[in-house]
Formats: structure tokens, C-alpha cells, sequence
């Protein structure tokens, strides 16, 4: 996978000769009113990889986005791409955005509104270079805008927009590309078929790419590594099955959008099972690494199976190997695109999510019974910090 | 009407104008980007001359600019003349006149320039020179074009900066508007009225004209 990037600690004071192979950054920017965005990044910069800076909104992931563009000069800090300084405040060092040989894709995409498709793409591309039309012509073709060249961006469609945004970017060959919310302005639909065919032609070039967004499916279709934010500090870096997965802590479950987090007493621990008391509730779970006492369980609703009835018949035939079934009513059914979010009142509060003809198979309604199963495996305990045993 | 004063006050106009556009671009793009302290400062400097009486600035202009001051003579070391009752001394006041109807609206219509068009530009290996030139000013232009206008107008119309410290000299620093206060010293209305309508008429197309290039900034 990605994670060659030793996502762990930031060295900056490489001691081989070696040439580096690594966008290294750790820099701080302040503005007035806020708490200080400290950014701490490390990825390998030749080779392709989505790196994609998440949290809610105001947590400082654009402004750290237009830092490595160069577009905001932090206070303090280095940032180090391959063997060439771009920012290093104690040299005195901060390279415009002009010599860093980027592309940048705005939230709004930023497109001239007095220039065509063609001149909006060509805009970059070196009068000097002598194949600068067959440079614009093949990137229109690729980014299927050949059609449109003539147009003006407010005749373009919000994907066509997108689509020139990219290959303006793009089609200078920049070193590194960073994308802020690069979805965002799409509707729904189109954002959900765009996704893929976006990274996969990003891949084509080979470049790394530092994208920002808020949108969680966006963070886990289109990321390697993600870099969660919360009030200007990141606060887990590592891959989408990690972080989404295996949150650090509350903070962490709560931005990456687990569904049900509850504090839990552990009441048995047995061959690497956890035995977990959540309101009365006893769960299995897979027992955590550090041996503690409180834990928050952290359920995600993919997870949670739900079937119709309060005695699960699967029970008696012994055919189900999730560990947990617990019986319930439904309190709430609400659609989300191509899912339903089902809210459930097991003695604990659960939320499960079924794709839509699950749930008109199951025809769920408020005050129905059912029985949630969940895997061991799926349900992910977080030692609270000042309740360790010993 | 005299032609000679006719001409003049087009080349006076003209003048201002040019001058306006190579002094006041510049000027205004620092106003409409930085974000240094003292914009506001200098901001009121350019807007001050809107609400100062031109007798005012004529006055100081003709004390600053006197042979037996600093700037008059550095000048007159320079060119062997001298500021006051000279072309030169009027276009210099009337330069100085115009500032904010030239720079105010070219500033203005420069912060309406979305600001990320200009990132995106230096994001796409543009500098900031290159970027003023291939974004900033085509998109400003109406708003350029607007203070252009009302600079040009406005210098035709001048007055009182100009009898300060151009007095009333036919062919050097008679204007139209100074040969009409003549004419009706004179007692010559028909002469007065002669000139007056056809600054009426000039003045009114130029403005429907602006109100023509505004009206279709708006459509766009």
C-alpha cells in the first residue's frame, strides 16, 4: 500500500546524502481568532498516491492545502520537496506559488471567465514551448473537452468545469497536484459517478496528489492515505481502513462519522475476546490491544445486520457466526441516497445502514421488531485513557 | 468659442487622461490587493481631492510649486521654466485633481476581480505582472474604461484648480470653462452660450457612454 511514507514521525534532518524521495512538510500558520494550524505531512513524492486531508469544516485542512501552494506563508516551519526547499523560515526561504511547480484545483474552479476552454487550458502552457498547440489539443482530447473548445466557461456543464480545472492543472505536468473539495460543486449524482473515473485518471500521471474534503464517501473511495483534522491539529494519519476503521480515539470516531460510539465496562476478557457492558449490554468484541478497563465501542451502521422479528431464527439453526444479536424496535428509517439509515433501540441506541431494497424486503417501519447482528470483528473498542488496570 | 482654447482644453484632457492611466493603474492594483495598514491612508490622500474645493488645492499648488519653492526650483534647474501660468503647471493640477475619479473606479473594478482567478494564474506559473495584464484587466476593463471617461470629462469641465494656477493666459492656460467665466466678465453671453452648449452636449455623450459600457458590464 501507501503507507511507505512512515507516516509516523516527521524527520526533516535527513542525515544521508541519498536524494530524498519525500514531500516532507511541518509548518505552523496563524490567523487572528483561531488556534494555530500545525501541519505535519510526509509522502513520497514521484510516484502516485492520493493523500486526502479530511475533518469539518474550519479545521485548517485548505489553509494547509494553500501553504504548500504558496499561497500562505506560514509564520514558521519547513517544507521540503525532494531536495528543494520551499518554505524553510529560518533561511528565510518561502518559494511563490510560481516556482513551485504545482497545479491547484479550486473549490470553484477558478476558471477565466473571459477566456475559452481552449485559452483557459493553454493558459499556463510556455508561449516558448514549440508543440504548445499539440500540448492543448491532446489534453483537451483526453479530458473529453475537444467538443467544447470554443465555449466559455458559463456555457460548460458543472463536470465539463471540472474536467477544464484539471487539465489546466494538468496539462503543465506539475510535480505535485493539490485539489481543494475538488467534488464539491457537482451535484450528487454526477459525484457519484465522477469518483472513480477521477482517480483513476489522476493515476495516469504519476504525480502525488494532496486533496482536501469534507465529504466522508469522497475521503474513502478516492484516498490512500488520510490525514484527519480538528482545530488546526491532525489528529490520525493512516490508511482509509485504519482511520475509518480503527479510530485513534472519540475525536477521531466522531469526524470520520462512526455511527454509534458508547462508553462500555469490560467485563471478561478470553482468548482475545472482549466481553463489553454497554448499558446493560454485554457485547463481544475483539479485545484491544492495551489492556484497560473503560472503552469506548465504536460501531460503524455497514456493519450492523439487521433482520426482521425479535428471535432471529438463524439463533436455534446456529448458522449466523456474527457473535452479537440483539433484539430491538426500529425508531426511525431514513433514506440517504442509496441507502437507509435505520435507527435502533437494542437497550443501546444503533444505527444500522441497508441498502434500500434490504429495506424494502425487510419492510421496515418505526416500532417494527428486529434483530441487529454484529460481528465481533466489527465492533472497534478504544481504551479510554486514564483507566489502564495496571 | 476660440479654437485655440477649444484645443487646448483637449489637450489638457487628453494629457490628464494618459497620464491617469499610466499613474492610476498601478496605483489602484496596489490599492485593490494589498493588505498593508497603511492602504487606508493612502486611500484617503487619492479620495481627498473629491472633497476639497479646487481654489484649495489650486492655492497650495501655486505655493508649492512657485519658483521660490523646493519642487518650482528643482524644475526650473530642470527645464528652465516654471510650473504656475504654464501647460505644465495646469496639467499637474489638473492630474492631481483627477486622481479619484481615475483611480476609484479602476480600483474598484479591480476588487471585483475574484480573487482565486489571480492565485489560479500564479498557481499556473504566471507572475503577478503577467497576471494583471492577462487577467485582471481584461476583466477589469469596463471599470478602467469608466475612469477614463469621467477623468476626460471631468478635466474638459475644470476650472477652478486650473485659474489658480494657470491664471487666464489665451492658447497656454485658457480653457473652455475659463473662457466662459471670460466671456460673461465680458458681458459676451453669446459667445458664454455658444461654448456652454457644446460642453453640455460633449459632457452628456460621454456620460451616456459610460452608462453604456456599465449597462452592458451588468448584462454580461
Amino acid at each position: 500500500m501507501f503507507r511507505a511514507a512512515s507516516p509516523g514521525a516527521v524527520d526533516l534532518g535527513t542525515e544521508d546524502e541519498t536524494v530524498s524521495d519525500l514531500l516532507v512538510a511541518d509548518f505552523q500558520k496563524r490567523f487572528q481568532g483561531v488556534p494555530p494550524i500545525h501541519a505535519e505531512l510526509s509522502l513520497p513524492c514521484n510516484s502516485f498516491g492520493i493523500t486526502v486531508l479530511f475533518g469539518p469544516s474550519g479545521c485548517g485542512k485548505s489553509t494547509v492545502l494553500r501553504c504548500l501552494a504558496g499561497l500562505e506563508r506560514p509564520e514558521s516551519g519547513r517544507i521540503l520537496f525532494a531536495d528543494q526547499p520551499w518554505l524553510d523560515t529560518q533561511r528565510g526561504i518561502c518559494l511563490r506559488p510560481q516556482q513551485r511547480d504545482i497545479g491547484f484545483c479550486f473549490q470553484q474552479d477558478a476558471l477565466f471567465p473571459h477566456l475559452n476552454v481552449r485559452k483557459n487550458v493553454g493558459f499556463g502552457v510556455t508561449s516558448s514551448m514549440p508543440e504548445r498547440r499539440e500540448v492543448v489539443d491532446r489534453a483537451l482530447e483526453q479530458f473529453a473537452l475537444a467538443d467544447v473548445g470554443d465555449r466559455l466557461p458559463h456555457q460548460l456543464s458543472g463536470g465539463q468545469q471540472q474536467r477544464v480545472a484539471l487539465a489546466r492543472a494538468l496539462v503543465r505536468r506539475p510535480r505535485l497536484l493539490l485539489l481543494d473539495e475538488p467534488l464539491s460543486a457537482l451535484d450528487a449524482n454526477l459525484r457519484d459517478r465522477l469518483r472513480p473515473a477521477l482517480r483513476r485518471m489522476l493515476a495516469g500521471f504519476g504525480i502525488p496528489v494532496v486533496m482536501v474534503t469534507h465529504d466522508r464517501v469522497e475521503a474513502m473511495s478516492l484516498a490512500d492515505e488520510i490525514v484527519v483534522m480538528r482545530g488546526g491539529r491532525i489528529e490520525q494519519r493512516g490508511s482509509v481502513d485504519e482511520v475509518f476503521t480503527r479510530p485513534r480515539d472519540r475525536t477521531v470516531a466522531q469526524i470520520v462519522g462512526i455511527e454509534t460510539i458508547e462508553t462500555g465496562v469490560i467485563r471478561e476478557l478470553a482468548n482475545g475476546i472482549a466481553t463489553v457492558e454497554v448499558h446493560g449490554v454485554c457485547l463481544q468484541a475483539v479485545s484491544p490491544r492495551e489492556s484497560t478497563r473503560m472503552v469506548h465501542v465504536c460501531i460503524k451502521g455497514e456493519d450492523v445486520t439487521l433482520q426482521r422479528g425479535r428471535d432471529g431464527s438463524g439463533e436455534s439453526a446456529g448458522a449466523v457466526s456474527s457473535r452479537n444479536r440483539l433484539s430491538g424496535t426500529v425508531t426511525a428509517v431514513t433514506p440517504e441516497g442509496p441507502l437507509v439509515r435505520v435507527a435502533l433501540d437494542c437497550g443501546i441506541r444503533l444505527t444500522s445502514l441497508v441498502t434500500r431494497p434490504a429495506c424494502e424486503e425487510l419492510a421496515l417501519q418505526v416500532g417494527d421488531p428486529v434483530t441487529a447482528w454484529i460481528k465481533a470483528s466489527a465492533i472497534h473498542l478504544i481504551p479510554l485513557p486514564d483507566s489502564s488496570v495496571d | 468659442m476660440s479654437s485655440a482654447a477649444f484645443w487646448l482644453t483637449g489637450r489638457l484632457a487628453v494629457a490628464t487622461t494618459v497620464i491617469l492611466f499610466v499613474v492610476g493603474l498601478p496605483l489602484a492594483y496596489w490599492l485593490a490587493t494589498t493588505r498593508r495598514r497603511f492602504r487606508g491612508l493612502v486611500e484617503a490622500v487619492v479620495t481627498l481631492p473629491l472633497v476639497l474645493p479646487p481654489t484649495v488645492l489650486g492655492f497650495y499648488l501655486l505655493l508649492w510649486t512657485g519658483p521660490d519653492s523646493w519642487i518650482g526650483s528643482v524644475y526650473g534647474r530642470v527645464t528652465g521654466q516654471t510650473l504656475p501660468f504654464t501647460f505644465a503647471g495646469i496639467l499637474l493640477g489638473s492630474v492631481l485633481f483627477n486622481l479619484p475619479f481615475a483611480v476609484r473606479p479602476f480600483a474598484s473594478a479591480m476588487q471585483a476581480v475574484d480573487r482565486t482567478l489571480m492565485e489560479a494564474s500564479w498557481c499556473l506559473g504566471q507572475s503577478r505582472w503577467k497576471t494583471f495584464w492577462r487577467v485582471v484587466f481584461p476583466l477589469a476593463w469596463p471599470g478602467i474604461l469608466t475612469g477614463l471617461v469621467l477623468t476626460f470629462a471631468h478635466t474638459v469641465g475644470e476650472f477652478g484648480v486650473v485659474l489658480m494656477v494657470g491664471g487666464n493666459i489665451p492658447g497656454v492656460t485658457r480653457t473652455l470653462s475659463v473662457a466662459i467665466y471670460d466671456d460673461v466678465q465680458a458681458l459676451d453671453y453669446a459667445s458664454a452660450g455658444r461654448t456652454s452648449v457644446w460642453l453640455v452636449v460633449g459632457c452628456f455623450a460621454l456620460l451616456a457612454l459610460v452608462q453604456w459600457i456599465s449597462g452592458r458590464r451588468t448584462k454580461r
